[in-house]
């Protein structure tokens, strides 16, 4: 095993010793869980523990009466982040965890996802719509979750991703740019 | 996910049913790449009860039409879902496969 102590690096707030149930940290640091309801799992590098993730996170947005176009976006996203981070960032070492924290309001559902491993410049990753990609099997994971999420950003060392999409039943989806302090925008698309 | 295959025409009919996730991903590539290495390289995808598919399944389709093609054969794809459709119009590999919007259909052409 590599790591005594594995563990997820969940950068400034995981450094500072913060939960994300403690709630946002004041400083407005680009790394602090925004305000709302956090829940925290943990799972191992398999892929069969998807479905735990997918599962507990499609049951919040339900609950909420998302529309079904935002709960395949969601399912296909988190699927394509998870398979990221065990298989590029945990390298599929099974006893290294992927660790999701999620927040889930009837306006948005927001999705924090780090692993172990080292992280990576989402501008390098080759458009896979290119001539020359279009062949390649692998390699539009990252296209798909910009394609399908409303906002994708990356921290600054590229092991974090946070996914965000706006529930487009609820008439209050989009709040005001003030509340949308997530971190810098390595990457986001609409 | 579930997959069924047949023999019809010219060619194989591969139905999948259900989710096309990353664990479903490796048994369609083991059944596709089986296929396609008998003497009838020549497959049809049968899409009209996919209701999801990650970048994983598109790869094994991206692979399987690859090999089949280098063998003088073809994947084919049909009546894909409404997702389905789109997701193939996002990645732009509407460009790559040939969709056709029933399964006889593309078995004939």
């Amino acid at each position: 095993m590599a790591h005594n102590t594995p563990h997820c690096s969940e950068g400034e707030g995981r450094r500072k010793g913060r939960h994300p149930s403690a709630g946002p940290a004041k400083g407005g640091s680009r790394n602090n869980f925004p305000p709302g309801k956090w829940h925290r799992l943990e799972v191992p590098s398999d892929f069969a523990a998807i479905r735990k993730v997918e599962g507990a996170i499609m049951a919040e947005l339900t609950a909420h009466n998302y529309d079904p176009d935002c709960l395949f976006a969601v399912k296909l996203a988190l699927e394509e982040a998870v398979v990221n981070a065990i298989r590029h960032g945990n390298r599929m070492d099974p006893s290294l965890p992927v660790c999701v924290n999620y927040d889930v309001s009837p306006e948005r559902v927001t999705i924090r996802l780090s692993h172990c491993g080292l992280g990576f410049e989402p501008d390098n990753v080759p458009d896979p719509r290119d001539d020359e990609n279009i062949r390649r099997p692998a390699g539009r994971g990252l296209m798909l979750m910009q394609a399908y999420m409303d906002k994708v950003v990356f921290s600054p060392r590229g092991n974090e991703i946070t996914l965000i999409k706006y529930n487009v039943a609820s008439p209050r989806a989009r709040p005001s740019n003030q509340e949308e302090h997530h971190g810098n925008s390595n990457s986001s698309a609409g | 996910m579930e997959i069924q295959t047949r023999r019809q025409d010219d060619g194989w009919v591969v139905v999948l049913k259900g989710s096309a996730d990353v664990v479903a991903a490796d048994e369609l590539r083991e059944v596709l790449l089986n296929l396609l290495s008998t003497d009838t390289p020549r497959a049809v995808c049968d899409l009209s009860q996919t209701d999801f598919m990650c970048s994983d399944a598109l790869g094994v389709l991206i692979t399987a039409h690859l090999k089949a093609s280098g063998a003088g054969g073809y994947l084919r794809l049909a009546a894909p879902t409404k997702r389905l459709r789109e997701i193939l119009e996002t990645t732009r590999l509407t460009r790559l496969f040939a969709i056709f919007p029933d399964v006889a259909g593309a078995l004939k052409t």
